[in-house]
C-alpha cells in the first residue's frame, strides 16, 4: 500500500525527469501523468456521449470524491454501463462512439489529444461484470500487468503477486496454487483474482460494471467487504443493479435515467429522501 | 503520420517489386549453358535420347551411353511433358533441352533447334541419316482390332495413302509399310470411333493425321490422349484404346501384341530463341547431362 | 401391420441407412490403405522395406528404387512452407481480426459530384468481406495455375537472378509457391480460432492498461494457441500433398534437399512424373504405389496429430514457491515487441493481397487477349481448340459426383447430428476418420481411383467421378453438418409435439431449414471439383485438347479433361500458351462466382436469423 502512496506524492514530470537524467537512452516515464492530490478523484463536465445518432448520454456532470465508493444505480440502458465505460476510454472500441464535453481525471481531461491510453487505464482500472481471467496460471493473471509494464525481475513480481493477492484477501486460498489455471476456480474466486490482477498495477481509482451481479450471495458479501477494504487506498466507481448493495457500502449514489443523471448525494440520504421524484419512484419500487 | 509514411512506403516497396516480378524480364542472354532439362525417366522422348547420346565418360571409357550414367544429379531439371520443356527453355537461356523434331515448328517465336554435331536437325538430315538423334515411332495394337474394328484398319492404312505420307512427311520421316495393313479408298467408313493413348511425342503428328482423315471421311470420330508412352500398353489391353502409341522401340509385354512402325522422328536440341549457342556435338551433350560441364556458346 | 409398426421399421432402416453412410468415410479411408498398400506389397518384397524407405537411388532400369532423398525434400520444403506460410498466414489472420479497418474512411470536401458519389461508394465497401474474399479465392485457385505462376513470374522472372547457376527452380521456389498455397488454410482456420476467444480476455486486458497490441499478442494470441497449431498442422498436411504446382516449380531431379536452388523431387511429383510412363503390372508401377503408400501414412500422420494438441491451459504441475524481493518497483512503458509485431501483421497482409493481386494480374494479362467466344463454346466444326467439350466433362463430372455424393454425405451428416449421442465414441471415430479423408492428398485419391474405379469403368468420366465422390465427402458432410447443428432444437421439439417421427421431423422439419448450409456445401464441392487436377488425371484421364471433341465428351463412358486438366494438357502439350492463360481465366471468373454464391447464401441466413 506504500507503493501507491508513494507514487502519489512523487509527481509524473519529476519521475521523468529523474529518469530521463539516469539513462538517456532509455524512454522517460509517461506512466505518472496524473496527479491525484486533489480532492475529487473524478470530475465529469457536461458530458456528452453519442453511438452514431444516438445519444446515449445527456449533459452529465459529476464529482467523484476521492478514496470513497461511488455507486451508480438506474435502470437498464439508462447509460450507466456507458458512463463507467467511459472513464477509462474503454468506449474508443465501440464503432461510432463520439464523446464531448470533459473528464478530468488526475488533472487531466482524459479525451485530450495525446493523452496515453495505457496510463490512463493503468491508473483507472477496471472490473467487469462477467469474471475474465486470462487462460493462464493464478501468478501468470497477476503478473500479467506488471509484465506489460516491464517488470521482469522474479522477485520484484512474487512481491506484487503476493501483495495484490493479500489485498484482495486471497492469498490464503490461493497461495499453493499459483501454477494452477485461473479457469480453474470458482465465480467468485474468479472475480477477486480479476480485483487482484487490477491492483497489481497500482491503479488509484478502480471502476466495478456490475461486479457481483453473475456470482452466489456469499461470494457477493466477500466482495463488497473487499471493496470496503480497499477504499483506503483506491477510489471505487461501481455500477450496480443490486438497490441493496448500493445503499450497504457506497458513499455517494447516482441515480440515472434515460441517458440523464437524475441525482446524486450521499447515499443515505438519496436513499432515505430523495430529492427527484423519478428517483424515489425507482427506488421505492424496487424496495416495494 | 510516420506510420503513414512507413506503410506508403512499404506498399510502394511491394508494388514495385510486384510489377518487377510481374514483367518478369528475362535481362541478359546467357553466354554458357549450365542446365540440363531430361524428360522423366521412362518417357519415349528420354529412353531414345539416353540411348543415342554417347560419351567418353570421367574414366576415359568411351562411347558410353547417356543411359548408363547417373542422370539424377543438382545440375539437371526433370519435366514431364514437351510442353514444360518448351515453357522451361523459353523463359532462360541458360538452359537445354530436346523434344521431338516435329514440335519445334510450333514453338519457333519461343525456342530454336540447333545442330546436332555440326548437323541441322531437318527432316531430311534425319532421313538422309546425317542427324543422328532419332527414334521410331510405333502403334501397338492386339491384332485382332484391324478386323473388328474397320475404322482402326482404314485408319491405320491412311497412313500410307497419299495425304497421309503428305502429312507425315512435313515433319517426319516415313517409313515402309508394315505387312498387314491395307489400302486406304475414302469413304468407306462412315461411322465408328477409335482412341489412341500414349506418347505425347506423337500427338502431334496423330493429332494432323486424325483431322484430316476425319474431314475426308464425315461420321468418324478419332480421339487421342496420354501422358507418356508408357500408358499405350494398358490402354490398349484393358480396351479404353485401339491403338497405343510409344515413341520409342517397342519393348516388355508391348511386343507382345502387335506393333507397327509408322514414322521415323528426330529428336531436337532446343534452347532459348536468342541464345547464342548453335552447335553441339554428343560429348558436350554428354558432359553436360551426365557431369553438369557448362556448354560454352561461341 | 398397424401405423405405429410400419412407421417404427421406417425409423429403424432410415437409421441404420444413416449409419451406412456415416461408416463410409471410415470404409473409404481403409480402402484407400489397404488398395494402395496392397498394390505397393511387390515393391517393398522385391526391394526390401527399409531399402526402400533409406535407398537414395531411384532408376527403374535397374529395378532400383530408393525414396530417402524425395522424403527429405519433402519434408524439408514442406517444413520451410509452414515456416514461411504459417508466419504470414497466422499474421494475416491477426491483421483481419484486429486491424483491418470496417471501411474507407475517405474524406473529400469538393463538390465533383462524381467524385463525392465514387467517395461514398468506397466507404461503404466492407473492407473485411473483401479481405475475407481474397482469402477465399486464394484458396480456389486450382493449384495447376500456381504452378505456372511459380515458374513464369516467381522462377523465370525472380529466382533466376539469385541463383549463381541462373537457374532458380528447387527447394525455394518450391517451399515460396507451397507457402502461397497453405496461405489461405491456415489463415482462415488461424481466423476462426481468434475469432473464437471471448472477448472478454481482450477487453480485460485493455482495461489492465495493455495497448492494443499487448493484448492481442499477449492475451488473445496465446489463448487461441491450440487452434492455431491446428491451423499449422493441416497447411502441414496440405503442403505435404500438394502434386501439380510443385512438379512445375521443384525441377523434379531427385538430389537431397542440400541448398535453396538445388532441384529436389518430393514424393508427389515423382508419383505424378512417373505414372504416366509406367508399365501396368510391372515393379517399377507398384514402387510407385509404395511411394504413394509411405505420402499417404505420413500425411496420416499429420492428420491425426492434430487430435493431440491440448484444447485448453490446464495448469503447470506442483506449486510455486514466491521469493520476494524488490522494495522499488519502476513501472515503465512497454510494449515495442507488440507494437513490432503488428506492424509484422500489416506487412503479412501486404503480402497476401499482393500475391493475390500478382495471380489475379499475371492470369488476366496473358488470359483476357486469348478469349473469345468460339474458344469458349465452339463445337466440333470450330477449326480452333475449344472448351466446350471440357465445359461438357467438368459438368459431367460435377453432376455424377454430386448425385452420389450428396445423399451419402447428407445421410452421414444426419447420423452425426440427429441419431448420434454427441460425443460418443462412435461419433469421435467417424470424425476422425472425416478428418483423416479430408486431409488425402488428391494424387493418392488418384491412385487409389487408379486401382479401383478404373479397373471398374476404365478411363472414364465415370471412375473420375467416383473418385470425387471421395475427395468431396468430407466438405459436405461438416457443412451439412454445421448446419442442421443451428437448426434449433425447438423446431424439432415442436414437430414432435405434434406427433411427427424422427424420420419425417428430420425431412420435413430440419433438412428444408438447413437447406442454405446444403447449398453452401454443394457450392463448396463443385469449387473443389473444378480446381482438382491430380486426382482426374489418372481417373477421368487428360486427352490431348485437339483431340477433345464435343461427340466424345457427350459419352460419360469415355474418357474426357476437365477444365483444370484441359488447361494442364495446353501447358503439357506446349502447343497453345494463350489458350492454357485463357482458361486459366475462365476458371478464376468460375472459382470467383462459386465464392460469391457461397457469401450471398450466408449472408441471406444471416439476415433471416
Amino acid at each position: 500500500m506504500n507503493l501507491f502512496k508513494k507514487k502519489e506524492t512523487a509527481p509524473a514530470a519529476e519521475v521523468s525527469a529523474e529518469k530521463s537524467k539516469k539513462n538517456k537512452v532509455k524512454k522517460p516515464v509517461t506512466l505518472n501523468i496524473f496527479d491525484f492530490t486533489q480532492d475529487n478523484a473524478i470530475t465529469v463536465k457536461d458530458l456528452d456521449l453519442y453511438y452514431g445518432e444516438f445519444q446515449a448520454l445527456k449533459k452529465i456532470n459529476m464529482q467523484m470524491p476521492k478514496y470513497q465508493i461511488t455507486a451508480m444505480i438506474g435502470p437498464s440502458g439508462c447509460g450507466k454501463s456507458t458512463l463507467i465505460k467511459t472513464l477509462n476510454r474503454m468506449n474508443d472500441l465501440v464503432e461510432g462512439c463520439r464523446v464531448e464535453g470533459e473528464i478530468m481525471i488526475g488533472g487531466l481531461n482524459i479525451y485530450d489529444k495525446g493523452v496515453d491510453l495505457s496510463a490512463l487505464r493503468k491508473n483507472v482500472g477496471m472490473v467487469f461484470q462477467k469474471p475474465n481471467p486470462f487462460p493462464m496460471s493464478v501468478y501468470d493473471n497477476i503478473a500479467y500487468g506488471p509484465r506489460t509494464f516491464g517488470i521482469k525481475k522474479k522477485g520484484e513480481l512474487d512481491e506484487i503477486v503476493e501483495r495484490s493477492l493479500k489485498q484482495a484477501a486471497m492469498w490464503d486460498e490461493l497461495k499453493d496454487r499459483l501454477n494452477k489455471s485461473a479457469l480453474g476456480l470458482s465465480g467468485g474466486q474468479q472475480q477477486r483474482l480479476c480485483i487482484a490482477r487490477a491492483l497489481a498495477v497500482g491503479p488509484q481509482i478502480l471502476l466495478m460494471d456490475e461486479p457481483t451481479s453473475a456470482l452466489d450471495p456469499i461470494s457477493t458479501g466477500k466482495i463488497e467487504e473487499l471493496c470496503e477494504e480497499l477504499k483506503k487506498d483506491v477510489t471505487i466507481v461501481m455500477v450496480t443493479h443490486n438497490m441493496q448493495q448500493a445503499a450497504r457500502i457506497s458513499d455517494k449514489t447516482a441515480f440515472f435515467l434515460l441517458g440523464e443523471m437524475i441525482e446524486m448525494g450521499d447515499t443515505e440520504q438519496v436513499f432515505s429522501e430523495p430529492r427527484h421524484p423519478e428517483t424515489e419512484r425507482y427506488i421505492t419500487g424496487r424496495f416495494g | 503520420m510516420n506510420k503513414k509514411i512507413l506503410a506508403i512506403g512499404l506498399a510502394a516497396a511491394m508494388s514495385v517489386t510486384a510489377v518487377g516480378l510481374m514483367t518478369g524480364c528475362n535481362g541478359a542472354i546467357a553466354d554458357k549453358i549450365t542446365t540440363a532439362i531430361s524428360r522423366t525417366p521412362g518417357s519415349g522422348t528420354r529412353s531414345a535420347f539416353d540411348e543415342l547420346v554417347t560419351g567418353t565418360d570421367k574414366d576415359g571409357n568411351e562411347g558410353v551411353a547417356l543411359e548408363d550414367m547417373d542422370l539424377e544429379q543438382t545440375w539437371g531439371i526433370s519435366v514431364g511433358t514437351t510442353g514444360q520443356v518448351v515453357t522451361q527453355v523459353s523463359g532462360n537461356s541458360s538452359l537445354l533441352g530436346y523434344i521431338s523434331l516435329g514440335s519445334v515448328a510450333a514453338n519457333t517465336d519461343k525456342i530454336k533447334a540447333v545442330q546436332v554435331n555440326g548437323k541441322d536437325a531437318t527432316v531430311d538430315n534425319v532421313k538422309a541419316g546425317n542427324y543422328e538423334l532419332s527414334r521410331p515411332f510405333n502403334l501397338i495394337y492386339k491384332a485382332e482390332t484391324l478386323t473388328s474394328n474397320p475404322l482402326a484398319a482404314d485408319f491405320l492404312a491412311y497412313i500410307w495413302s497419299a495425304d497421309g505420307l503428305e502429312i507425315l512427311k512435313k515433319e517426319y520421316i516415313d517409313v515402309e509399310k508394315p505387312a498387314g495393313v491395307g489400302t486406304y479408298t475414302a469413304g468407306t467408313v462412315k461411322s465408328g470411333d477409335i482412341n489412341l493413348h500414349g506418347s505425347t511425342s506423337l500427338q502431334p503428328l496423330i493429332e494432323e493425321l486424325a483431322k484430316a482423315y476425319m474431314a475426308e471421311n464425315p461420321g468418324t470420330t478419332i480421339t487421342w490422349g496420354g501422358s507418356g508412352s508408357g500408358e499405350a500398353l494398358a490402354a490398349v489391353n484393358d480396351g479404353s484404346a485401339e491403338f497405343g502409341m510409344i515413341s520409342r522401340a517397342a519393348k516388355g509385354d508391348e511386343t507382345s501384341l502387335t506393333v507397327a512402325q509408322i514414322a521415323i522422328d528426330g529428336i531436337a536440341v532446343v534452347v532459348h530463341k536468342d541464345s547464342p549457342l548453335t552447335n553441339v556435338t554428343f560429348q558436350q551433350l554428354f558432359d553436360l547431362f551426365a557431369y553438369g560441364t557448362p556448354i560454352e556458346c561461341k | 401391420m398397424t401405423k405405429a409398426f410400419s412407421t417404427k421399421v421406417k425409423d429403424t432402416s432410415a437409421k441404420i441407412l444413416f449409419i451406412i453412410c456415416a461408416c463410409l468415410s471410415i470404409f473409404a479411408v481403409f480402402g484407400i490403405i489397404c488398395y494402395i498398400l496392397v498394390a505397393s506389397v511387390p515393391a517393398f518384397r522385391e526391394v526390401g522395406f527399409f531399402q526402400f524407405l533409406f535407398g537414395t537411388k531411384w532408376q527403374f532400369n535397374s529395378d532400383t528404387y530408393g525414396i530417402l532423398t524425395m522424403l527429405c525434400a519433402t519434408l524439408a520444403v514442406t517444413i520451410l512452407a509452414v515456416i514461411l506460410g504459417g508466419v504470414i498466414g497466422v499474421f494475416t489472420a491477426i491483421f483481419m481480426v484486429f486491424w483491418c479497418p470496417d471501411r474507407f474512411h475517405l474524406r473529400y470536401e469538393g463538390s465533383n459530384k462524381f467524385v463525392q458519389k465514387m467517395v461514398a461508394w468506397l466507404n461503404k465497401i466492407n473492407l473485411r468481406t473483401i479481405f475475407d474474399q481474397i482469402i477465399k479465392l486464394l484458396a480456389g485457385i486450382p493449384s495447376v495455375i500456381y504452378g505456372y505462376f511459380g515458374i513464369i513470374v516467381l522462377v523465370q522472372g525472380g529466382l533466376v537472378y539469385m541463383d549463381p547457376n541462373y537457374r532458380g527452380y528447387g527447394v525455394l521456389a518450391t517451399c515460396i509457391v507451397l507457402a502461397i498455397m497453405i496461405i489461405p488454410t491456415i489463415t482462415s482456420l488461424t481466423k476462426n480460432a481468434l475469432e473464437a476467444v471471448p472477448a472478454q480476455y481482450f477487453e480485460g486486458a485493455l482495461a489492465m492498461g495493455n495497448t492494443k497490441a499487448q493484448a492481442v499478442f499477449r492475451v488473445v494470441f496465446p489463448a487461441a494457441r491450440s487452434g492455431i497449431i491446428s491451423a499449422l498442422i493441416l497447411g502441414i498436411g496440405r503442403a505435404v500433398g500438394e502434386t501439380m504446382a510443385v512438379q512445375m516449380v521443384a525441377g523434379g531431379t531427385a538430389n537431397f534437399p542440400t541448398g535453396l536452388f538445388i532441384p529436389i523431387c518430393p514424393l508427389t511429383v515423382k508419383i505424378n512424373m512417373e505414372m504416366g510412363e509406367v508399365v501396368p503390372g510391372s515393379l517399377h508401377e507398384s514402387a510407385l504405389m509404395a511411394t504413394g503408400f509411405v505420402l499417404l501414412v505420413l500425411v496420416l500422420i499429420i492428420t491425426l496429430s492434430v487430435n493431440f494438441v491440448p484444447k485448453e491451459f490446464k495448469g503447470k504441475k506442483g506449486t510455486r514457491v514466491l521469493q520476494g524481493g524488490g522494495e522499488n518497483v519502476v513501472y515503465r512503458k512497454k510494449g515495442l515487441i507488440p507494437e513490432i509485431l503488428k506492424y509484422c501483421g500489416m506487412v503479412c497482409a501486404g503480402i497476401v493481397v499482393i500475391s493475390l493481386a500478382a495471380i489475379i494480374l499475371f492470369i488476366c494479362i496473358n488470359g483476357i487477349p486469348n478469349i473469345s467466344w468460339s474458344f469458349l463454346f465452339g463445337g466440333d466444326g470450330y477449326e480452333g481448340h475449344s472448351l466446350a467439350p471440357a465445359f461438357l466433362t467438368t459438368f459431367y463430372v460435377i453432376i455424377f459426383t454430386l448425385i452420389i455424393a450428396l445423399p451419402l454425405g447428407i445421410g452421414a451428416a444426419i447420423f452425426l447430428n440427429e441419431y448420434a449421442k454427441p460425443g460418443s465414441k462412435f461419433v469421435k471415430v467417424i470424425r476422425t476418420f472425416i478428418d483423416t479423408l479430408s486431409g488425402v492428398p488428391s494424387i493418392v485419391f488418384g491412385l487409389f481411383g487408379y486401382l479401383l474405379f478404373v479397373q471398374i469403368f476404365g478411363r472414364s468420366v465415370f471412375a473420375g467421378a467416383f473418385t470425387m465422390v471421395l475427395v468431396i465427402l468430407p466438405t459436405i458432410i461438416r457443412s451439412t453438418e454445421e448446419a442442421l447443428r443451428a437448426v434449433p432444437m425447438e423446431l424439432r421439439e415442436a414437430s414432435y409435439g405434434l406427433g411427427a417421427s424422427k424420420i419425417r421431423t428430420i425431412f420435413k422439419v430440419v433438412l428444408p431449414s438447413a437447406f442454405p448450409g446444403i447449398a453452401t456445401a454443394i457450392v463448396l464441392s463443385v469449387g473443389r471439383i473444378i480446381s482438382e487436377s491430380a486426382a482426374l488425371i489418372y481417373t477421368a484421364g487428360m486427352m490431348a485438347v485437339a483431340s477433345s471433341s464435343v461427340s466424345s465428351a457427350i459419352d460419360p463412358t469415355n474418357a474426357g479433361s476437365t477444365l483444370t486438366v484441359f488447361m494442364y494438357s495446353f501447358f503439357a502439350e506446349g502447343l497453345a500458351y494463350e489458350e492454357a492463360y485463357a482458361t486459366a481465366f475462365v476458371l478464376l471468373i468460375i472459382t470467383f462466382v462459386l465464392n460469391l454464391i457461397v457469401y450471398f447464401i450466408q449472408k441471406s441466413v444471416k439476415k433471416k436469423r
